[in-house]
């Protein structure tokens, strides 16, 4: 045999190491199997709280088991392709409950049933109109809620934008925010063009399309997540977007430049997202325990600092102002619970192949 | 002339190799929010951050029954299989090689979309065991490969002899032919095992509720703020490693073993 | 091992060839055969135009990645005797580490505020960032071209290994330069593995997912990202089709270098 190393040789140096480390972890638990029950949370990652799901293990038994979703639509589309009967709770955006409901996914909840939530949230969102069935149960325990207008880099950009025109402005090329949440661009073209952002027919789909792909040639890249556009925000490489007022503010505290904030004229939409029962889940009481441990005030004042947006629940919101944090529920409008109520909320549209197949080709187009 | 210029690029290709990963490491030390420069000082806390990280843990432990499994399954599918496909001729033999082949070399996330309809279609929930499956399609070639290559150079007349002995093939196998296709079934265990911890595309298809490790990691790069994904990746980084050396060190100690037998490596 | 195989692969592929035929009207499945998937994907220049960005990009990068890639495969085998299965090692180990966070650095590397411009940026060189380091074309060759240079390096060297020096050795007494003999001799020698290097860095870069998502400008969408879409908007009908057509792609990439590519040739 030669001395020269063959491939086959070094993978075969490729060791016992690996066999015994395999055989090793699969006895080994990273906790003690819980006694009292699990909850399978599919749920946006910024919910999520390390120590929030420690402390409710530590008090309960329970396990919560976090499975990560991107986006309503896919959400939605995940759940049709492989079976809600996984999960115990899910989340989603506007008025996207109502198609949950229409397909039977979901069980409606009673919201002062929640010991929490009777207590610690706002009247105005135990009680939004669209999410209402008869006998009073809501589809969907809310939890945070913002408007998406623009923010914009002060430094760069002097006056305060009004209209959506600026994202098309050429001055701005290669400057401008463009993410692949396709839910929150068509209401731009659609308010520009004078069309409902979630009814366009065909036809303005074909013409929604177009301002998109505009828009699209204005922007550096298609942004993958709050994660990607931070960075991009800090770094000055995009001066404007579509987002909310909390997240200007993040990309200030994350040592970026000073952002504004400015609701468009042409109008805007808005979400509220919340947690959904699946209907027939096994771990319903454990799922119910869940959602009341996340409504306690500590664990919403933690996720509401980070996440820096409208909260449903006043006592975290009191809990953030005796903190010292009074500026920051201002700018995030988390007192002004009134205001959510005057959003249009974001909702599936009824013709949703023909948005998958005109975002298809926003993406395509070169 | 050639031979300095040569060495120099043989340098270069190796930094270039490197540098991302150099990157990651050093901004799992950057007291810094964004993995950028400039860099603002030296800290342990992401590291102690993924200490506390219980999604983290929770991804890990899916990683590794996942991995586990599949490494038990592919190695063995992969070793059988191994067999009739050196020592034997029969019709179709290229056709099984051609479909040996295949499923290694097909594009991830074609393999994903196939498993996800198939799945579907048989209204199969996404589970790990969803993920197994999708792991092992695409792992058993690369252990029946490397396999192979040590039944290729094999000495048959051992095997006869021992047959001659009086020994039965069940045990001609287990005490002659098993111990000198170890190093390979051994191998093939070890890499099926780390290509089965990093693959993404397939398993973002296919998983359900239990999310690994690589979903974990996109999961974060996506949504989350999260400078621990660089003290993850150097802690990645660092048992991947540790996992070759030992390898390595290991069959170098078998193979000289073996040879000190006087028998054929 | 038949039936894992036919189970886990064949079928697979049997399903989603069955799914490019059925559409989906508002995440239902409709179970009637049609051709409109097809008919869809041809229609308009939208599809295929992806898919040539997708298969264009890929040559060019294999293209790039075997030049590469060679004189480095060349270089641990001629140059470093005794290192050699270590810097073989550091090869493999380079793509053992996760595809998702090296294409993560990739973009800490050469963002606005990466290394090179803010490197730059000191030595006073240029005086905003170079927009055209990421999100551009040149940042997708970049980076896929470092997806796939292990591989194939790891291709080449194995073939390289395999060749007879002493050829080399006698085409210098013949008095042929280095350039003459790697013409003639070394490169004649390696081309099987050089072939199977290709189709085998050729494949993959096909089906990148995630490199050109992370590291992409707006106008280089290529078709994994654009099926995956697919599939999320439960478009399943018009994903499979266009999986199966890229199937077909690739199978006939595989096929065509076939010869080099069996198992026989593992024998020494």
């Amino acid at each position: 045999m030669s001395t020269a190393m063959s491939r086959r040789e070094f993978l075969g140096r490729a060791a016992l190491a690996g066999g015994a480390l395999a055989g090793a972890t699969v006895g080994v638990s990273p906790r003690p199997a819980a006694a009292a029950g699990t909850v399978n949370w599919l749920a946006w990652g910024g919910h999520v709280e390390p120590q929030g799901i420690k402390s409710f293990f530590d008090a309960s038994g329970i396990r919560v088991n976090h499975v990560g979703m991107s986006g309503n639509a896919e959400t939605f589309a995940k759940l049709k392709l492989s079976g809600a009967s996984q999960y115990d709770l899910f989340e989603a955006d506007g008025l996207w409950p109502v198609r949950y409901h229409q397909e039977g996914l979901i069980e409606p909840i009673q919201l002062d049933s929640i010991p929490n939530v009777a207590k610690n949230m706002y009247p105005e969102f135990k009680k939004i109109p669209a999410l209402q069935v008869p006998g009073g149960a809501a589809l969907m325990v809310p939890w945070g809620w913002n408007p998406t207008g623009l923010i914009y880099n002060k430094n760069k950009i002097k006056t305060a934008p009004t209209s959506y025109e600026v994202l098309l402005d050429r001055k701005y090329k290669g400057h401008v925010g463009f993410s692949d949440q396709h839910e929150f661009l068509w209401p731009v073209a659609a308010y520009l063009l004078g069309y409902d952002p979630f009814k366009m027919n065909k036809e303005q789909l074909n013409r929604a399309k177009d301002v998109l792909i505009q828009i699209k040639r204005n922007a550096p890249t298609i942004s993958k997540g709050w994660n990607e556009q931070l960075r991009l925000y800090v770094e000055e490489t995009v001066w404007i977007g579509m987002s909310s007022p909390g997240r200007a503010l993040t990309v200030q505290s994350s040592g970026g430049p000073a952002m504004g904030w400015e609701r468009p004229k042409e109008g805007y939409v808005g979400w509220i997202d919340g947690d959904m029962l699946v209907k027939g889940s096994p771990n319903r009481d454990a799922a119910l325990a869940w959602i009341n441990h996340i409504h306690s005030p500590e664990y919403v004042a933690t996720n509401f600092q980070r996440l820096q947006r409208g909260s449903v629940n006043r006592a975290g919101v009191e809990l953030l102002k005796s903190q010292g944090m009074g500026d920051m529920v201002r700018a995030n409008l988390m007192d002004q619970p009134e205001m959510a109520l005057k959003m249009r909320l974001i909702e599936a549209p009824a013709n949703q192949d023909e948005y998958a197949a005109a975002w298809n080709e926003v993406l395509a187009a070169s | 002339m050639a031979r300095r210029l040569l060495i120099g690029y043989g340098v270069l290709g190796f930094v270039f190799l490197y540098l991302p990963i150099a990157f990651l490491v050093l901004f799992s030390f950057n007291d810094n929010i964004i993995p950028s420069l400039p860099f603002r000082g030296f800290t342990l806390r992401w590291y102690r951050e993924l200490g506390f990280d219980f999604v983290l843990h929770d991804a890990l432990y899916n990683s590794l029954v996942v991995a586990s499994i599949t490494t038990v399954t592919s190695t063995l599918v992969g070793t059988l299989a191994a067999f009739p496909l050196v020592r034997c001729t029969f019709a179709l033999k290229r056709a099984a090689q051609a479909m040996t082949i295949v499923p290694m070399v097909i594009p991830h996330f074609l393999m994903g979309v196939a498993l996800l309809l198939f799945f579907a279609f048989l209204r199969l929930p996404l589970s790990r065991l969803t993920i197994v499956l999708g792991h092992v399609v695409f792992t058993v070639p690369f252990a029946i490969l490397i396999v192979s290559t040590r039944l290729y150079g094999f000495d048959r007349s051992l095997e006869r002899a021992a047959g001659d002995l009086g020994a039965t093939p069940a045990r001609v196998f287990w005490h002659v032919t098993l111990p000198l296709i170890l190093p390979g079934v051994i191998g093939a265990a070890l890499f099926v095992f780390t290509l089965s911890m990093d693959e993404f595309l397939i398993t973002f298809f296919v998983s359900g509720q239990k999310g690994t490790l690589t979903m974990y990691i996109w999961s974060l790069l996506k949504d989350g703020i999260a400078p621990r994904v660089n003290a993850l990746a150097s802690v990645l980084l660092a048992a991947s490693f540790v996992l070759l050396l030992v390898g390595g060190w290991l069959l170098e100690r078998g193979a000289a073993w073996h040879s000190a037998q006087g028998r054929t490596p | 091992m038949a039936v894992v195989q036919v189970g886990l692969f064949v079928l697979p592929m049997a399903i989603m060839f069955l799914y490019s035929f059925w559409t989906t009207r508002n995440f239902q499945i409709v179970p009637t055969f049609t051709l409109d998937n097809y008919r869809a994907f041809f229609e308009s220049w939208t599809y295929p135009r992806v898919l040539l960005r997708t298969l264009g990009t890929a040559v060019v990068i294999t293209a790039a990645t075997l030049v590469l890639a060679y004189p480095l495969a060349y270089f641990i085998v001629r140059y470093t005797r005794r290192w050699q299965k270590v810097l073989l090692a550091a090869v493999v180990l380079s793509f053992w580490t996760s595809g998702l966070l090296r294409a993560y650095a990739w973009m800490a590397v050469l963002g606005h505020g990466g290394i090179i411009n803010k490197g730059l940026r000191a030595l006073g060189l240029i005086d905003a960032p170079l927009p055209f380091l990421l999100y551009s074309p040149f940042s997708v060759v970049l980076v896929m071209t470092y997806f796939s240079l292990p591989f194939a390096v790891v291709a080449i060297h194995s073939s390289l290994e395999k060749m007879d020096w002493a050829l080399l050795d006698a085409a210098a007494d013949l008095g042929a330069r280095p350039l003459g003999a790697f013409w003639h001799v070394t490169l004649p020698q390696t081309l099987p593995g050089v072939v199977s290097a290709a189709a085998l860095t050729f494949v993959p870069l096909v089906g990148m997912f995630f490199v050109p998502l992370l590291v992409g400008g707006p106008t280089s969408v290529m078709i994994a990202p654009l099926i995956a879409n697919q599939m999320q908007a439960f478009q399943l009908g018009l994903g499979a089709a266009m999986s199966f057509i890229v199937a077909l792609i690739v199978l006939a990439a595989l096929a065509l270098p076939w010869r080099y590519l069996d198992l026989g040739r593992l024998e020494r």
